[in-house]
Order: structure tokens, then sequence, then C-alpha cells
């Protein structure tokens, strides 16, 4: 009905503005301020309107972008990188079944250090059938050398938009930023736009390396035993100052608008029981609400997934003393392991005497209530060691009447 | 954070429509007419024109209180766009006793009350307006999001002024549709009636009475019926597009008229819903008829119909045709 979704960017941000708009419009603000040169990108539920949207603001002249209509995500990521590659910078999104058509062409990105931004849309896989709702299939399939950063809410989400174009070309390494598909991309919510020139301050175009016909190199080309390796660790090197550079990317950005970022925050983690919840996501903010009434754990929400803040998180459980760990996330690997999250934690707390389990929660757009976080957290007080699997399904239906119990 | 700031309330709202009918527009001017921190979200389902759709609004001043990315489980306030919903949805689950229940409606207050009874919902009060007729006057299409607003407006007067209201309005719309709304939420408050719930009971702003794992709907048909593949068959379970009557969701649907028939076929192809009915008839598949439970009246089939001349007159007719149900 007439509405305009991307009117307010439209014009020029002079001043600091509050904006009432979905997550997907407001990432579409996001990336438009950012001035990029190419958006390429196929159109997923529910990522759509974050795309939509940018092709409203080039439509209208108020960006000067090439956007670029292909027929497929694995073109819109191959696409995506050479212009990148070329020098421009650039835009995608995707989600969900785009993501895993994109793969082929998703690790090509890393490997030549080129600074392409990518929003996904947090979206279920096709398995056993479709969903378009919420779940966090990019952790099974995120990495590949791509940074990955993940937002609670639609300021977030818009600032994430902003933010992972430093990253990415102050790492010179292709940078995701995440929000749940429809809890975050779907819903209006209040948030403050940083003005233009604020942005742009903040993203400068500086010049990088490129293709460039003056300076003809092989891109791409066939490397033999003698050299691969080299090539792989050149890049793992590189790939360990990322977290410092988005530490200090973060920095800059509270310098600029007081909003301050971290690769991990924490809430109430020196609470009675030593225990918390570690998620990331829109349901941090599930979490923070309810605790509003339950100072009984303390929760630590992840900024950063990839490269996963390891010795961080290590430094801050072992800082504080804490014995049980409950994750709450939004996928499941049916691999009898720990789930993706879970596995990453573990895996950096090896040694460490906490005790811990997962719990997969929301999929396929389940809503996460107090029900959910009320169970966990009172499940905890009965979890005494590491024994047996570490975790289990929570909200589930298992027939009429009947919910499924975790059982550890 | 000052405490005046932790003592604030939080309205919880929620909006019933039909999709088309503007409820998801409706919560965001609700977001936007706020001043303070507020969220809306919309029912995460397809949403297309005439299936039922609900959005959730939270407001507080304090940020703290709304920062959840939850569903709205026990509204103080509910809007309902569509008085057919009634019937379909229990438009009253969870709601907080003393709460405000708004329908667009031109029934009685007798029987809008004996239709939500059979939900048993708690003590609330009720207000009712015909803004069909309003917005069919003043926009010149049924359009009933914004005077919604104008009704909730009067009877929670405590969300937002109508100045608040006007400027989110403003931000929405064109100019020319802004003024017409604007002109046509002035009559709203006159044209509401307001049936307080029985007894003095007082609304609260802060117990939560979702009902636990409410939103797993644990009565729902069991997942012991799937098979391994996640596949319902249909001699095991009644379930899948059986089940869902999108015949209920549009105001016309298509009638078919054999006479005029040539078989072509064209109208089983863009029918999005499978409502165009076929039999064998001698070894041959033929168009039989419309799926009325199904049939949701986009006009497709019509449109592509070539139909045939009519012996006697001589005048062509369409073998399918739209026709309003009432
Ligand atoms: S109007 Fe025709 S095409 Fe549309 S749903 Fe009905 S039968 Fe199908
Ligand atoms: S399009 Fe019309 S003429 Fe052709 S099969 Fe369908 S009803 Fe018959």
């Amino acid at each position: 009905m007439s509405v305009q979704p991307m009117n307010p960017f439209f014009r020029e941000i002079k001043e600091p503005v509050e904006l009432t708009m979905t997550g997907n419009y407001a990432v579409a603000g996001g990336v438009t301020q950012t001035d990029p040169d190419v958006i390429c990108a196929f159109p997923i539920t529910p990522q759509t309107q974050s795309v939509e949207g940018l092709s409203d603001v080039v439509n209208h002249g108020r960006l000067k972008a090439a956007f670029v209509n292909v027929e497929s995500e694995l073109a819109a990521c191959a696409y995506s990188t050479a212009a990148c590659a070329a020098g421009a910078r650039t835009f995608t999104a995707t989600a969900s079944q785009g993501l895993l058509l994109m793969t082929e062409a998703l690790p090509m990105a890393p490997g030549w250090r080129v600074p392409l931004t990518m929003l996904i849309s947090a979206r279920a896989f096709n398995s056993p059938n479709l969903s378009i709702w919420n779940s966090w299939e990019f952790t099974l399939l995120s990495s590949f050398g791509w940074n990955c950063i993940v937002s609670e809410n639609v300021q977030e989400t818009y600032d994430a938009s902003i933010i992972a174009s430093r990253i990415a070309e102050d790492t010179l390494f292709p940078t995701q930023f995440v929000h749940d598909g429809f809890i975050i991309s779907h819903s209006a919510q209040k948030f403050f736009a940083i003005p233009d020139e604020d942005v742009l301050k903040y993203t400068p175009k500086k010049p990088r390396h490129h293709v460039n016909t003056k300076r003809p190199g092989t891109w791409g080309s066939i490397i033999t035993p003698d050299y691969f390796m080299e090539a792989r660790l050149a890049l793992e090197l590189e790939k360990r100052t990322v977290l410092d550079k988005m530490e200090a990317a973060f920095r800059e950005f509270e310098k600029i608008t007081g909003r301050a970022y971290h690769l991990i925050e924490t809430y109430n983690l020196d609470n009675p029981s030593k225990t918390v919840c570690i998620t990331m996501g829109s349901m941090a903010g599930n979490i923070l609400t309810w605790m509003q009434n339950n100072k009984d754990i303390g929760l630590i929400k992840l900024r950063a997934w990839r490269p996963f803040p390891a010795e961080q998180l290590r430094k801050i459980i072992e800082e504080h003393n804490i014995e049980k760990i409950f994750v709450l996330e939004k996928d499941d690997d049916l691999s009898g392991q720990l789930p993706p999250v879970a596995s990453s934690i573990s895996s950096s707390l090896m040694g460490l005497p906490v005790i811990l389990r997962s719990f997969i929660v929301g999929l396929g757009g389940r809503d996460v209530t107090k029900d959910e976080i009320e169970f966990a957290a009172k499940k905890m007080k009965d979890v005494k060691d590491n024994q047996g699997r570490l975790y289990d399904y929570l909200g589930v239906r298992e027939s009429k009447g009947k919910l499924w119990e975790a059982k550890f | 954070m000052s405490d005046d700031i932790k003592k604030a309330p939080r309205y919880l709202i929620r909006f019933h429509g039909r999709g088309g009918q503007g409820a998801v527009t409706a919560a965001q001017l609700c977001a936007m007419a706020f001043n303070g921190p507020a969220t809306c979200m919309p029912t995460f389902g397809a949403e297309r024109m005439g299936s039922p759709v609900a959005s959730f609004v939270k407001l507080s001043k304090d940020f703290e209180k709304v920062r959840t990315n939850e569903q709205v489980y026990s509204p103080q306030y509910v809007a309902v766009l569509d008085d057919t919903l009634l019937s379909d949805v229990d438009c009253t689950a969870g709601m907080v006793p003393g709460g405000y229940l708004v329908i667009n409606t031109c029934r009685p207050i007798e029987e809008v009350r004996e239709i939500i009874s059979k939900n048993n919902p708690p003590a609330i009060n009720i207000a009712l307006i015909d803004a069909t007729n309003i917005a069919l006057e003043y926009l010149g299409r049924n359009i009933t999001n914004t005077l919604i607003l104008g009704a909730l407006l009067k009877v929670a007067p405590e969300l937002f002024t109508i100045e608040q209201l006007s400027d989110a309005i403003a931000d929405q719309f064109n100019p020319k549709i802004a003024q017409k709304n604007m002109d046509a939420i002035k009559v709203v408050p006159d044209a509401t009636t307001v049936y307080p719930a029985d007894g003095d009971v007082k609304i609260s702003y802060e117990t939560d009475y979702k009902k636990q794992w409410s939103h797993v709907k644990p009565d729902l048909i069991g997942v012991k019926e799937w098979d391994l593949a996640g596949v319902w068959y249909v001699d095991k379970v009644d379930g899948g597009s059986k089940r869902v009557n999108t015949g209920a969701w549009g105001v016309s649907v298509a009638q078919y008229h054999p006479e005029y028939c040539i078989q072509c076929g064209n109208c089983v192809f863009v029918c999005p819903d499978f409502c165009i009915l076929r039999e064998e008839v001698d070894g041959k598949w033929q168009v039989v008829g419309v799926d009325e439970f199904h049939c949701k009246g986009c006009g497709n089939c019509v449109a592509v119909c070539p139909g045939k001349k009519d012996k006697e007159t001589g005048e062509k007719h369409k073998a399918l045709t739209m026709v309003m149900k009432c």
C-alpha cells in the first residue's frame, strides 16, 4: 500500500536518526551507506528484502552501484568474488539452500583475499521437509576462511552491515554477517542510523590488491604439491590476526556511535550458581529479558563466530571460575557428536574443569521462550559431570500430548 | 538506568487480520508511534491474500523489557481487523485479565460475546467499531488497519497520542493517502463502543499469562505418525493440504460450466492450488469441476479459459467464471 520501506535512505542521512525498519531493510540501508560498487545476489527467503531494498536505492539514484541480476546463488557468489577481485566494493546475500548452492564458490574469496561482504539471513536447510524459517544453517557451513559475525537485533544487524565492510577490508578476508531469518529479518524494530559522513569515514575505500591490467598476474591458476601447503599456511597465518583487527574495528565503531561491541559479550558472570548460558543471535535478547527477574545464571553472547574467539572465551571462563556451561543453539548435526556451536566451545575449553551441555532449540522457526530457558537452567542444576551424551533437543513434541524430554 | 525507566510498564499488543488487510503495517505503525523502544513481528507464515495472520508489538520505555525476540503470548491488547477470524482463530488466547479486545465488526456485542465465549477468555473489556464502513467511506477501500489503531487509542491512550500516530502514518504513506487515513481516524473514537469487563479487574503489565509450552502446541497431531522420510501417508494421517481450507481465504470462487468447456486443459496448469478437478472418462483425463474447499478465487483459470460459443445465442462463454461467495 504505497509504503516505501527504503524511504529514509533515499536521501543523505545527516544526523543520527531513529528509524523503525525490518532487519532486512535496515541492512539494505547500512550497505547503501557504505557506498558499494557492485551488488549481486539471488533472492531467497528470508533474505530477499535486503537485496530488494538495495535495488530500490539504486533505481532511485541515491546509490550509484551496479546492481547485477544473476541466475543462481552459485553465479552470485562467483560474480561477487570476481567483482571484488577486480577492485569493486561488493555485497551479496543469501540463506539456506542458497548458501549450499554457493559452496562451490565460497572458498575462492578467502583464497584471493578479497573483502567481499555477505548477509546471511539464517534459515533451515530442507531436510527432511522444506522449511523457510530460522535455524543456524551457517554454523554447519561457515568458515572456508570467511569471517562471520552474528547479530541480536535490528540495531546490531544494521551496525554489522557497516562494520562487516570495515572488517573485510582491514583483514582482506571476506566477511559474513548473520541475523536470524524472520525473527530479525522480518521484525520491525527501532534503531539509530548513523550519518552518511561517519559511515564513509569509518569505511574508507583504501587502495588494495586487485586484478589489474597494468600489472598482469595469474589468479587462481593450478599449484602443484610443491606449493599448495605453503599457500594454505600463508592464509592461516594471516587469519590468525583477524580477531585483533575485528576488535579494533569494533573499538573504532564505538568511537563514532557510542555502541560498544566485542568478540564476546558477557552478562552477570559472577552469579551464585557459577553457571552460564552461551548463545548468539536473537536468542540472547530473549535470555536477557528473562534474566531481569532471574539472576541465578549468566550469559555469554558470541558475536564473532568465525574466527572463533577461543582464547578469549577460555580466559573469561577461567577468570570467572565458571563451573557449568549450557549452550542454546539452533542447529544440529545428526552425528552423535556435539552440535556445531558446542563443538567450537568445547574444543576451546579443552582441559578446563567445566561441565558442558548443549540444548538444541528453535529449529525451523520454532519460538524460543522462557520455557526453554527455564528448563535448561533448571536441568543444569542436576548435571554433575561430563559423562554420557552431552546434548539433546528441547521444546519438541514427541507425540500427541507429550513433549520430548531432554535426557543426559 | 533511572529507576523510573526500570518501573516502566511493558505493553504487549497482538493484531489479527487476513493477509492483505495490513495487520503487519498496523503493528509497525504502533511501534513507530510509541515514544520509546519498540519492536514488532508478524507470525511467520506464508502471508498470502486472505490467510489468517497475526502480528505482535512490544513497547516499553525500558529497552531490556522488550529486548526479547519472542512472540507475544499474553497481550494486554488485541485488535481484530476481520471478525470472520473470531470463529477461525482463538483471538483471546493468553489475554491478560482486564485487557482490551478491539474488533472491527458490525455484529452486536451479544453475538461477539457468544462467539468468543467458546474459548473461555478471562474477564476482558471489548471495544467494537464498524471500521469497514468508515474505510469504504473515507478511503474507498476496505483497509482498516489505521482505523483500528484509532480505536485502540481510545481504549489505551497510554500507548501513544493521536499526534504521534499521525506522524507515524505520515512517515509510512504518501501524503495523499496519509491525509485520508487521518481524516478517517478522527471519526473513530465516536464510532467506537466500549463494553467494560464484568467486575473491577485491574490490568497487569507484569504477569506473564503464557501457558507453559503452549508454543510447542502439544495437542497437534503427533510426530509418531510420520514416516521415515517425514512423510504423512494419507492412509495414516488426514494431513497436509487436505486440511487447509484455502477456500475460506477469498471472497469469490471459480464456477465451472461444462457446457462451454472444450477440455483444452489450460486451467489445470495455471491453478496455483490444484483446484481444477479431473476425472478419467473413457480413458481420457477430463476437467469436471472446481474444488471449492481449496479454490481461493485468484481468477487465474478464468483468465486463460477460452470457452466456446453458445449453440443457441452464438455468444461466446467461458467455461469458468468467478462468483462472489456470500
Ligand atoms: S480461481 Fe481458478 S485458478 Fe484460482 S484457485 Fe480457484 S480454481 Fe484455481
Ligand atoms: S480452460 Fe476452460 S475450456 Fe479449457 S479445460 Fe479449463 S474449463 Fe475447459
